[in-house]
């Protein structure tokens, strides 16, 4: 089936409640207390993340799939772009709301 | 006369096999060695040449090698499976000069073989066997044995009377082991009607079998197919699997499935042909290696073997793996326990490396097996950011249940039996449990 027949283009709220709703899911699975409530500001990689890189690679796989199964998008997160850019998309789920939004715009 | 052919010639009037509903004496089966040479001794000169046997009828496959061996050319079997462009690439690697099939004796118009490994057979004045290994990426890697070698390790098999079901075709030193450990021992092979669960159980009926050998996610599908309560399995004596790692939990339930039945494990390679072995007891994965034509060793938990019918080389591949001095490094990561017993724990290439941390797929297999509604599943590294590569797991089910759900159910089920960095990442579902031609897990 082509993909762009089933492909539902969110909106920037919609896909935060995604992040967030995987956080959180991750946060339950690895007893993650500083995520069991997360948010737009929650810091996940580098600075004050609280993710080591097993928990971040955890939670790229989970919103990909979450992306496809919700929105029919198939993203990559981390390519090497984004592992090189200026401002890492994994910053906090704002950030990584915005880079999933993008991957589904293109 | 070879010995060989003695050995067949005083089995006479017993039954070598049962195929397609046709029942093989060894006089009929040494008359169809007869036949093979007549057909072939003409068309080849006094250098070995590379015969492609591409045949539907086993017994007919293992007819032409055994021409082909008093010929003293090089043998090439073909599985009947495999596509034409599969059988072509084959054929061009190992440079055939000829296809036998049922029909009769073709040339190919390819030129003879460069490898100079043929040039050392001819001066053993020997016979040859060209073997293709089932490799999952790239080209196949094809394998030049010492046929007379080869067959020789038979030599001393005692005479048996035994029904043994032959599963893995001629293309394979599995399935040519158990087929000349029976032969040689004036026993029984049994062909099923198909390579499918259901088919091993009604030939197991109707030819009361005693010995099943078969890979462990074969015996995984006779379990899910419910072959041992649907058909009469009581003659069945000896289970004998090898080929791919067992998983724990599944040697568990055959042993339940099949309690009157002695559980074998069998250990070969490719590049050595089979090697006995004696394990520890029923349910132990540990093993002895017990072979008089065997050396062995341990060279950085990797298993080294050293036989007189290891390959000469390889047609096509790096050659690192062979030791001038005639060990095999087999890539198989061992674990060695008291009293000289060993266990596979996997493959040194599939080893999946996260972050500089190694773990086997097996040791997470035998964890994620263990949850309910998992028929089967395997594990294998994919690469990933930041780690390097993940841990990511194929689970065969059969449960309706979404992928989140699955992923939760891992997590929790894994969570304090591994380390968190082994927990499987990336999870993808199957309905269907699916084979390699070679009957291993795809």
């Amino acid at each position: 089936m082509p993909k762009a027949e089933m492909l539902i283009m969110p909106n920037s709220e919609e896909v935060e409640t995604l992040v967030i709703e995987s956080v959180r899911l991750l946060a339950e699975d690895f007893d993650l207390a500083a995520l069991q409530q997360p948010n737009s500001a929650s810091a996940l990689y580098g600075n004050e993340g609280v993710l080591d890189s097993m928990a971040l690679v955890n939670l790229i796989a989970d919103i990909e799939d979450a992306v496809s199964e919700k929105f029919g998008a198939s993203i990559t997160l981390a390519n090497e772009k984004a592992m090189s850019a200026r401002q890492s998309p994994f910053l906090n789920v704002k950030t990584l709301s915005q880079a999933v939004l993008e991957r589904i715009g293109s | 006369m070879s010995w060989i052919d003695r050995q067949f010639a005083e089995f006479e009037d017993r039954v070598a096999c049962h195929e397609a509903g046709r029942l093989w004496t060894y006089s009929d089966f040494l008359a169809e060695v007869d036949r093979s040479t007549e057909l072939l001794a003409p068309a080849v000169g006094s250098k070995p040449v590379v015969i492609a046997i591409h045949m539907q009828g086993t017994l007919l496959a293992l007819a032409a090698m055994l021409a082909v061996a008093r010929l003293k050319q090089v043998a090439l079997p073909l599985s009947p499976q495999a596509t034409l462009a599969e059988r072509l690439e084959q054929q061009g690697i190992a440079g055939a000069c000829f296809v036998l099939t049922e029909q009769g004796l073709d040339s190919t118009q390819l030129s003879r073989a460069s490898s100079k490994w043929f040039g050392e057979l001819a001066k053993r004045e020997h016979a040859g066997l060209v073997l293709f290994s089932s490799g999952t990426s790239g080209e196949p890697k094809g394998m030049l044995h010492d046929l007379d070698a080869l067959l020789d390790r038979y030599r001393t098999v005692r005479p048996r009377g035994d029904r043994t079901v032959q599963l893995l075709l001629a293309d394979h030193i599995g399935g040519l082991d158990s087929a000349f450990r029976t032969l040689f021992a004036g026993s029984t092979l049994v062909v099923p009607e198909a390579r499918t669960a259901v088919a091993v159980g009604e030939a197991i009926q109707q030819h009361r079998v005693n010995i099943l050998p078969a890979s462990p996610t074969f015996l995984n599908l006779m379990l899910l197919a419910h072959v041992p309560e649907k058909f009469d399995c009581s003659s069945l004596e000896v289970v004998a699997y090898g080929a791919e790692p067992m998983p724990e939990g599944l040697l568990a339930r055959l042993i339940e499935a099949f309690s009157k039945v002695s559980l074998q494990q069998k250990f070969g390679t490719s590049e050595t042909g089979a090697i006995r072995i004696k394990s520890q007891c029923t349910g132990s994965l540990f093993f002895k290696i017990e072979d008089s034509g065997v050396e062995w060793r341990i060279e950085n938990e990797e298993l080294w073997l050293k036989t007189s019918s290891r390959i000469l080389g390889y047609l096509n591949a790096d050659e690192s793996s062979l030791e001038a001095d005639g060990w095999y490094r087999t890539g198989d990561l061992v674990e060695v326990a008291d009293g000289g017993y060993i266990r596979i724990i996997g493959r040194r290439s599939e080893l999946i490396n996260i972050g500089g941390q190694k773990v086997h797929p097996a040791e997470i297999e035998q964890v994620v097996a263990e949850i309910d509604g998992v028929d089967a599943c395997a594990v294998f590294g994919q690469p990933a950011p930041v780690t390097g590569s993940m841990v990511a797991c194929v689970i065969v089910t059969t449960v309706d249940r979404d992928l989140r759900s699955w992923k939760r159910m891992v997590r929790n089920h894994c969570r304090g039996k591994l380390a968190d960095w082994k927990i499987p990442v990336s999870i993808e579902l199957r309905d269907e449990l699916s084979l390699t031609d070679r009957l291993k897990r795809a």
